[in-house]
């Protein structure tokens, strides 16, 4: 706006520029009328001394002089001298020419005109412009430009404040759907920012909660079924186990040796049917939890020092944090938890192999990581490991891994696979804080 | 013969050319061979167009560009084609007009009405007399045109945007200064050396 102002006063002084070098012109001019009227008195009178140029030094006259007498005029008036200070008359006489000059003072003439010439020059590239329509059209123009950036402004501002919201809005109606894996991608730190990061981790319980209570569920059937089995199974290996006994008391004196024999294997069978038996009726049986303070580090040296002399060819390494914070949980179950995955490391490991301990804090929760040198689970192994299975090997019932999670689960923590550090499987326990409250 | 090729002067000039049918007869070529040279006059064409006038009273100096054509027949075949500059002053004291050449080897004459400057400089526009025929008719034309000394518009050039966009939004649109054309002809060499 200054600008158009400077253009705009500078628009009146073009105009007074006008005006001014018009009288300027006017003026010169009746000035270099008077110098010509005074110059030829001067000479009528004879008080004025004169220059001759002869014709036969024709060779050596000066320009204006030689130009004077080609024109064929009989006199004329000329600005002369520096910077047309000067005024002269020149006369055809015969064969000569008489020049009389008269100086014109302090004035320049050609500074004049030159002075002039620039004057109307600026007038003229004034006059080949419609500085009117120029200002109109500028502040237009300008105005137009203002309202149109605001006008993007705006729509950018409503945008950037409308958009995340919509995604809000979307993304809670994904949850409610039961997407609980729906997340949104924001970025800021304004109340928008902190709402959308509010909502992922949300979300993220929300769906670790899910896993959790689905699992949960399935254990739970799983323990009903291993009740009815475990207690049909029991009901039918007692009267084997009796009649087979009567059966071998019964038999004559030289049959004997051949019936002892079989009834050992057929009681060995029954016995081993009644451990599974047991197995089964201790991972349906729901034991009550007693939640209390617990020292994970603690209880991580202890469990290592108590197995170290089942397995003394397996290295045991602790890395454990200090000033760990207290967890809470059953100290009995997570004696068993810690003890199971110690134990399937060893087996992992084998003889030679190593065994590394972690304790750290992450997320508000207290962490344990059992890594062994195992050679590590199949892809179809991670996928059901937490799932409870019969298995016949020599130690163990395939349901040690799905007892620990259901622990850690119960205890209000979790049990997971991890990528391990020393190229076999890895287990971390979470736990919460131990709190007063 | 005056063929004015400016569109926005050519209504007027058509109606002039009805209303007074000798006008354009009396800008015709009057060519007269000197020496080895043949000049082009013509007494009545006035050079000098209005705008040039107010340049020259605001102590600009004008240019005009001439090109000389001469042909064996009108519109025929190009024997010979010649490009001239002449420049105008104005004595703003004197009031009285100065012609020079921009071509070298020319004096230039002051202290001369308008006319006597039209015509000297019309009779310096010379065609060499050796590439005439010297059997047969030719004709000449002269275009000539003043060249465009007005604002480009960056006269006063601005730093500022709204400075800029007055700069540009206040331009008027400029009408290209006409070409003017003059075609004289059929000519005879051995009329033109008695014309003198």
């Amino acid at each position: 706006m200054t600008s158009l102002l400077e253009r705009s006063l500078s628009f009146a002084t073009t105009e007074q520029l006008d005006h001014l070098s018009t009288s300027l012109q006017d003026t010169g001019r009746r000035y270099y009328q008077q110098a010509r009227e005074l110059l030829r008195q001067e000479v009528s009178s004879g008080s004025l001394e004169h220059q001759s140029f002869s014709k036969k030094d024709s060779a050596k006259w000066p320009g204006d002089v030689a130009d004077f007498w080609e024109s064929g005029e009989q006199e004329r008036f000329a600005i002369g001298g520096e910077g047309g200070s000067r005024l002269d008359y020149f006369v055809r006489k015969g064969d000569g020419i008489w020049v009389y000059s008269h100086g014109l003072g302090d004035v320049r003439m050609d500074a004049l005109s030159s002075e002039y010439r620039d004057a109307r020059k600026l007038v003229q590239q004034a006059q080949e412009r419609d500085l009117r329509r120029g200002f109109t059209t500028t502040l237009v123009v300008l105005v137009a430009a203002v309202w149109l950036v605001s006008l993007l402004w705006l729509i950018y501002l409503a945008n950037r404040v409308s958009r995340p919201i919509q995604q809000l809005t979307s993304g809670l109606s994904e949850l409610a759907a039961g997407r609980l894996e729906t997340r949104i991608d924001a970025e800021g730190v304004d109340e928008i920012g902190r709402a959308v990061a509010a909502f992922n981790r949300s979300a993220a319980e929300l769906e670790r909660s899910r896993g959790r209570l689905v699992y949960l569920t399935q254990i739970a059937s799983w323990q009903a079924l291993a009740r009815k089995m475990a207690h049909e199974l029991k009901n039918s290996l007692t009267p084997i186990r009796l009649t087979v006994e009567e059966i071998l008391a019964r038999q004559p004196e030289g049959e004997r040796q051949f019936m002892e024999q079989a009834a050992r294997i057929v009681v060995s069978e029954v016995e081993s049917l009644e451990r599974r038996v047991r197995a089964f009726s201790e991972f349906s049986s729901e034991p009550v939890l007693h939640p209390g303070k617990i020292d994970l580090n603690s209880a991580v040296e202890e469990r290592v020092s108590f197995l170290k002399s089942g397995h003394f060819d397996i290295a045991y390494t602790m890395d454990l944090a200090t000033s760990l914070p207290a967890a809470r949980a059953d100290k009995d179950r997570v004696k068993g938890i810690l003890t199971n995955l110690l134990e399937n490391g060893a087996q992992a490991a084998g003889p030679g192999g190593e065994i590394l301990a972690r304790t750290y804090v992450k997320d508000s929760r207290v962490c344990v990581e059992i890594h062994d040198s195992g050679p590590g689970l199949s892809a179809e192994a991670r996928g059901t490991l937490f799932e409870p299975t019969i298995t016949f090997k020599q130690h163990g019932m395939g349901l040690g891994l799905s007892i620990a999670r259901k622990d850690a689960l119960l205890c209000g923590g979790d049990l997971s696979l991890m990528d391990g550090l020393l190229g076999g499987a890895a287990f971390v326990l979470t736990l919460p804080f131990y709190s007063e409250n | 013969m005056t063929i004015r090729l400016g569109f926005g002067r050519l209504l007027p000039m058509l109606l002039a050319a009805m209303m007074f049918p000798l006008f354009a007869g009396a800008q015709s070529l009057k060519p007269y061979a000197e020496g080895d040279q043949l000049h082009l006059g013509s007494p009545n064409l006035r050079l000098l167009s209005l705008e040039a006038k107010q340049q020259l009273r605001n102590g600009a100096t004008v240019t005009y560009a001439f090109r000389v054509t001469v042909s064996g027949a009108r519109n025929g075949e190009v024997r010979g084609s010649f490009t001239y500059h002449c420049v105008f002053s104005f004595d703003l004291w004197e009031e009285r007009y100065k012609v020079s050449r921009r071509e070298p080897g020319y004096r230039s004459a002051s202290h001369l009405s308008q006319s006597a400057a039209e015509s000297l400089c019309l009779e310096s526009l010379l065609v060499p007399i050796s590439i005439l025929p010297a059997d047969r008719g030719f004709w000449i034309s002269l275009a000539y045109q003043m060249e465009d000394k007005r604002s480009d518009g960056n006269g006063d050039t601005s730093s500022s945007i709204p400075g800029i966009l007055v700069d540009i939004f206040s331009r008027r649109t400029k009408d290209s200064l006409p070409i003017d054309l003059v075609e004289g002809g059929p000519f005879r060499l051995t009329d033109l050396r008695k014309a003198r």
